[in-house]
């Protein structure tokens, strides 16, 4: 028997009597499992040196996960991803020469992260005021992006500036880079979905946006910055990217179209919106970082990882349902 | 003996033609029905009267076989029925004429009239809609159901539940939208049927009509049957006090004393938006006002102009003196409107999210400072308001989807309450709320108003108005006609003024204008391929005048073949779209055919053996397109992510396969699609004729039939019956055999094993589709569409290097295309949509 609220006695129900297991635990047990595994298979997969090296994949990985994983809890979807970070790496190998300093380094990192909002904020235009499914205008931006890609690189793949790269490949006490930057980006996000009056407002749109509507919330507003805010984030994932492989190819943002959305998948959360765990999308992304490392280590070729990654997601989607399906026999 | 004793028997007849014995329905821990028996006999009209969220729908949704029930037995003349779903529920003889109309709103009448009987003959078909419609709403059986006004549509549900020539026939609220001579046609049509012997149940809130045309009555409190009893039997005000369940006087807090002396908080003036006009409103500190009319007649719009939701056209509010031009919901609020909406689930609470947390969404100005929310004052004060009003859970972290829907209603009237409103604006304040929450919630409020803040109250039920409100606004057409003031504030008076006010008919201009023109709708249908076509047309023509090759023999062949690629993987396309689906995987499909080609129609391939080949990848595409549809169907996951996954599933396997183009693939294959019929290649007449058939059966067959209504309503056609997961199974598999024809033609082009050859055709497709006009959302398209948006795309492919266009304008050209015409169908449907809200 629970106590409730007025101090009565409630009889256990369905809805209240289950022990809740956050949302992390499910995805942070795949992960455990997956890493005994790979141990078991290629012991030097679990080396600290080898894990060392596979955090940058995972935190450009991890911080376009983020992106994804905000327009996903609107309810949304975006595969303008791979344009966008493809864009981005051009923009920043093409208006930093080689060994180009400080100055222009900022100059084309903001240019590029500009250009990653802008695109984002586009999909907003036509997903909110012109009310195109999400899935069909990213699409269609993510084509437009890949042209402006195209004509800006004229299709030959160019080296990002010394300096880029050193920072990328860089690390502080022994930590990469890369992987401060995802930090520091995931801390903001659960900051402010979880103690900010934007967030919480986010989160009920997430939810019922009808509802969200009647108390106020500028819900077209809070859709027109969240796929602004995922193309940032895409465009920061392309900068990172184009520093840490310092000659990114003009498709490199082709497998984090799928890759993104496989985090937030493996991560348990639901693509109806709604609730949402940022550190499980994040968890998913070392998931599948790993996963693709193991796959490759083992000795197998690399389209190998696509279907493995399209078998993990088609059961990270359907294996929760079979599961909610039997008990409910 | 037999025939004898049923001789004896008068009309009605003894035997029940539909009983129903302990019915028990459960959602969750929520218990809907605790156990009813029911009975209805032939030739009888048996109502049901209940409060909202008495049981009533779901009780006769398990009759219909729409709902199943957890426990509890169906009888039809007697006999045990075990398979309650829909279709064999209709098969025996039981319809029903449901509340919200069950019309798939892209067909046409006749169609959905056709979804339930479907070898009807014209004639028929027709004289059914004359015996139901009447001079002021007549039907022509053409037009779609979504250019129809709610009235018309009612019209249409209850021909579409006669059609079946059932036994038993449910009426659900069958008079909200209707006038009075149109409730009256409507009776005599139901006296008819009674007589000709079929059973009637009726339900209706509307107490007055139920006393005139029922034979018995049945009341349904809190999910069990109270009581049945011969409507001779019982009083106006006994009903009444079975319905509440206990004496008014028990259930409602005692009113309000000195309202009339006070100041006045609110004031509008001549206030007007849309559905209302004119409004002249006073309300006094420690009142509780409510407002009624028949469903439709501005009331509710005022209410939701108030809370800022609805835009207001002219006039004035003034709340505590002070003039409040705001016109949106921010604005409203911090003038001090606290609203609580008529649907929580929809509209009021975010059910998945915590009691704490919901509350919390209304009360940022007590639990967040400079955009922050302050963790203690959050529990604290969340806490405090749960406690206050006895909201029944475990903890304030209990989500709120987990409450009783008493408890959740009082979680978002606590949450207003709590925001500590000026002026405190209830739609239906106890909609689907048991009795002993309904208590507590009518205290609740009154003791808001006693606190110095008036409740302005809207509902549709007039027991509840009569015990609640010191005084009552009784709308029609817009405007407050008539108030009911202390002693005058009673159901049956309530009742009175409703029915004799004269009702607003709804702005019917859209139907109006498609009635008028069965000839721009057909035009309109086919708009899109002649734009499509046109398009084409000028770049072929812009391209030729650049370089005059564009034209050649050898151009335009391959332009051909790559039309006709296209316009399977588009049709493929579309196939899962009418289904308001979306299949990512068609590209690479296409691309894994080829591959397979590579390795099973070597040059040195007999004839035979290519042309079995050829139906084996064609079957295994179709296969592997059914599995895809099993995971979206079966297993109810979102398409776009199945088919994500297996675009770069497929994509892998191609890679692996073929990690670099080789195996030639006989030229036999593309001799046998490449063959000249009149100048036109076989592949091509192929892909045209299969779209004239695909698009005959879309238009005419009953299969078509079912394939459009589950992409345009999926709940409409659940309820009619349609057998939607064979259809939803179909369009994926169709889809897959398509994609391999695509594949096929792709193969007799390249010419050699490339894994990468149908990556883009995925978006390609995707192009034409929507290019072709199709509904994304899913419900309407045209293959002949389709072929014509497939000649579009591969001409703009084709032409940009006869344009001296770089690579990046085929990117920009296919990308812009899209959009622009997203965009532009998706503000043209828009633009509909609004008009059939308003009618709603």
């Amino acid at each position: 028997m629970n106590t409730d609220l007025t101090g009565n006695d409630l009889p256990n129900s369905a809805g209240n009597s289950r022990i809740q297991l956050p949302q992390v635990a499910y995805v942070a047990t795949a992960t455990v499992v997956l890493v005994a595994i790979g141990g078991f298979l290629a012991p030097q997969s679990v080396s600290l040196p080898a894990l060392l090296t596979l955090l940058p994949f995972m935190s450009i990985l991890g911080v376009a996960a983020i992106g994804q994983h905000l327009v996903v809890q609107q309810r949304g979807f975006d595969i303008s991803v791979a344009g966008i970070i493809s864009l981005s790496a051009v923009i920043v190998t093409n208006y930093a020469e080689r060994g180009a300093g400080a100055g222009p380094i900022v100059v084309a990192v903001l240019l590029a992260l500009a250009a990653g909002a802008g695109t984002g904020a586009i999909n907003g235009f036509f997903v909110t005021l012109l009310r195109v499914p999400p899935l069909v205008t990213t699409i269609g931006i993510n084509a437009l992006a890949i042209g402006v890609t195209v004509y800006l690189s004229g299709g030959v793949p160019r080296a990002v500036p010394d300096a880029l790269g050193t920072l990328a490949l860089g690390r502080t006490l022994g930590i990469p880079n890369t992987f401060v930057v995802m930090l520091i980006i995931a801390a903001i996000v659960i900051f402010v979905e979880r103690r900010t009056v934007i967030g919480r407002q986010f989160i009920a749109i997430g939810t019922n946006p009808s509802a969200a509507r009647v108390l106020g919330v500028r819900v077209t507003a809070y859709s027109w910055l969240t796929y602004t805010a995922a193309g940032l984030f895409f465009a920061l994932a392309g900068v990172m990217l184009s520093g840490f492989v310092s000659v990114p190819t003009i498709m490199c943002g082709n497998e984090y179209m799928l890759s993104t959305v496989a985090a937030v998948v493996v991560g348990g959360n639901a693509l109806t919106g709604g609730r949402a765990s940022i550190p499980a999308t994040i968890l998913g992304a070392f998931f599948l970082t790993y996963l693709g490392q193991l796959v490759l280590s083992v000795g197998f070729e690399r389209a190998v990882q696509d279907v493995v990654k399209a078998t993990i997601i088609i059961l990270g989607v359907a294996l929760p349902e079979i599961v909610r399906r039997l008990r409910n026999r | 003996m037999n025939s004898a004793h049923s001789r004896q028997r008068g009309t009605p007849s003894e035997t029940p033609i539909l009983q129903l014995t302990g019915i028990r329905k459960t959602y969750g821990a929520v218990i809907a029905l605790h156990g009813v028996d029911f009975d209805v006999r032939s030739g009888e009209v048996h109502a049901i009267v209940g409060e909202n969220g008495a049981g009533k729908s779901t009780l006769i949704s398990i009759a219909a076989g729409i709902l199943e029930a957890n426990a509890g037995e169906i009888r039809i003349m007697g006999r045990t029925v075990d398979d309650t779903d829909v279709r064999a529920m209709r098969a025996r003889g039981v319809s029903v004429a449901n509340q919200h109309p069950a019309l798939v709103p892209d067909l046409t009448v006749r169609e959905n009239l056709q979804l339930v009987a479907p070898g009807i003959e014209d004639a028929e078909l027709q004289a059914m809609l004359q015996r139901v419609a009447t001079e002021s709403l007549t039907i022509d059986p053409q037009e779609r159901v979504a250019d129809l006004i709610l009235a018309r549509r009612h019209v249409v549900e209850i021909a579409r539940a006669l059609i079946t020539r059932p036994q038993v026939l449910i009426f659900d609220e069958p008079t909200e939208p209707f006038q009075e001579a149109e409730v009256d046609k409507l009776f005599a049509l139901i006296r008819s049927l009674r007589d000709e012997g079929i059973a009637i149940v009726y339900i209706s809130h509307r107490l007055n009509e139920v006393m005139q045309i029922a034979d018995r009555i049945s009341v349904l409190r809190d999910g069990r049957l109270i009581e049945t009893r011969r409507a001779g039997e019982y009083t106006p005000n006994e009903v009444v006090t079975l319905i509440a369940g206990q004496p008014l006087d028990q259930v409602f807090p005692p009113k309000g004393t000195n309202a009339e002396t006070s100041a006045p908080v609110l004031e509008t003036k001549e206030l007007a938006g849309p559905g209302f006009d004119g409004v002249d409103l006073v309300l006094r500190a420690g009142e509780i006002v409510g407002l009624t009319g028949v469903e439709g007649q501005g009331q509710r719009e005022f209410l939701r102009c108030l809370a800022g939701i609805v835009s207001r056209r002219s006039g004035e509010v003034r709340i505590k003196g002070k003039t409040h031009s705001g016109e949106s919901v921010p604005a409203s609020r911090a003038a001090g409107f606290g609203f609580v909406p008529d649907d929580r689930h929809s509209e009021g609470l975010f059910l998945p999210m915590s009691i704490r947390e919901n509350i919390g969404l209304g009360i940022f100005n007590r639990i967040a400072r400079g955009g922050v929310i302050d963790w203690a004052d959050d529990h604290r004060i969340g806490g405090e308001i749960a406690a206050g009003l006895g909201v029944k859970a475990a903890s304030i972290e209990t989500p709120v989807s987990a409450l009783s829907g008493g408890n959740q209603q009082k979680v978002l009237i606590g949450r207003e309450i709590a925001f500590g409103p000026s002026v405190l604006l209830v739609d239906e304040p106890t909609h689907g709320v048991d009795i002993g929450a309904r208590s507590e919630i009518y205290r609740q409020l009154r003791e808001v108003a006693d606190n110095g803040t008036p409740v302005l109250v809207a509902s549709s039920d007039g027991i509840e108005l009569e015990g609640l409100c010191d005084r009552v606004e009784v709308f029609s057409r817009g405007r407050i006609v008539q108030e009911l003031v202390g002693e005058a504030v009673s159901d049956e008076a309530i009742t009175e003024a409703n029915l004799h006010a004269t009702q607003l008919r709804e702005i019917s201009g859209v139907s109006e204008r498609a009635t008028n023109s069965d000839w721009r709708r057909r035009l309109g249908d086919h708009l899109p391929a002649v734009a499509n076509l046109v398009v084409a047309g000028g770049i072929m023509a812009a391209a030729n005048a650049v370089n005059p090759l564009f034209l050649s023999g050898f151009n335009l062949s391959m332009l051909m073949t790559f039309v006709c690629s296209l316009a399977f993987i588009s049709a493929a396309q579309l196939c899962v779209m009418l289904i308001g689906e979306i299949d990512l995987s068609l590209g690479p499909l296409a691309g894994l055919v080829v591959v397979l080609c590579s390795f099973l129609m070597g040059p040195d391939q007999p004839p035979g053996s290519i042309a079995i080949a050829a139906i084996a990848v064609v079957l295994m595409c179709m296969l592997f397109g059914l599995a895809q549809g099993v995971l979206v169907e079966l297993l109810r996951l979102p398409s776009m992510v199945i088919t994500l996954a297996t675009f770069s599933g497929i994509q892998g396997v191609s890679l692996l396969l073929r990690p670099q183009p080789g195996g030639r693939i006989s030229d036999l294959l593309s001799d046998a699609i490449g063959f000249s019929v009149f100048g036109i290649p076989t592949g091509m007449v192929a892909v045209i004729a299969v779209a004239v058939v695909l698009q005959f059966v879309l238009a005419r067959s009953s299969f078509g039939r079912a394939w459009r209504a589950t992409g345009s309503d999926a709940r409409a056609s659940h309820i009619l019956g349609v057998k939607a997961r064979q259809v939803r199974l179909a369009a994926f598999a169709l889809a897959g055999l398509l994609t391999g024809c695509g594949g096929l033609v792709l193969a007799s082009q390249v010419g050699i094993g490339t894994a990468t050859t149908g990556v883009n055709y995925t978006l390609l497709g995707i192009t034409a589709a929507v290019l072709s006009g199709a509904k994304i959302s899913g419900g309407r398209g045209s293959f002949l569409a389709v072929l014509a948006s497939s000649l579009l795309v591969q001409t703009i492919m084709n032409a940009t290097p006869f344009l001296r266009l770089s690579d990046a304008w085929q990117y920009w050209l296919i990308g812009g295309a899209t959009l622009v015409a997203a965009s532009f169908f998706s503000l043209s449907a828009g633009g509909r949509a609004l008009v059939s809200a308003g009618n709603r």
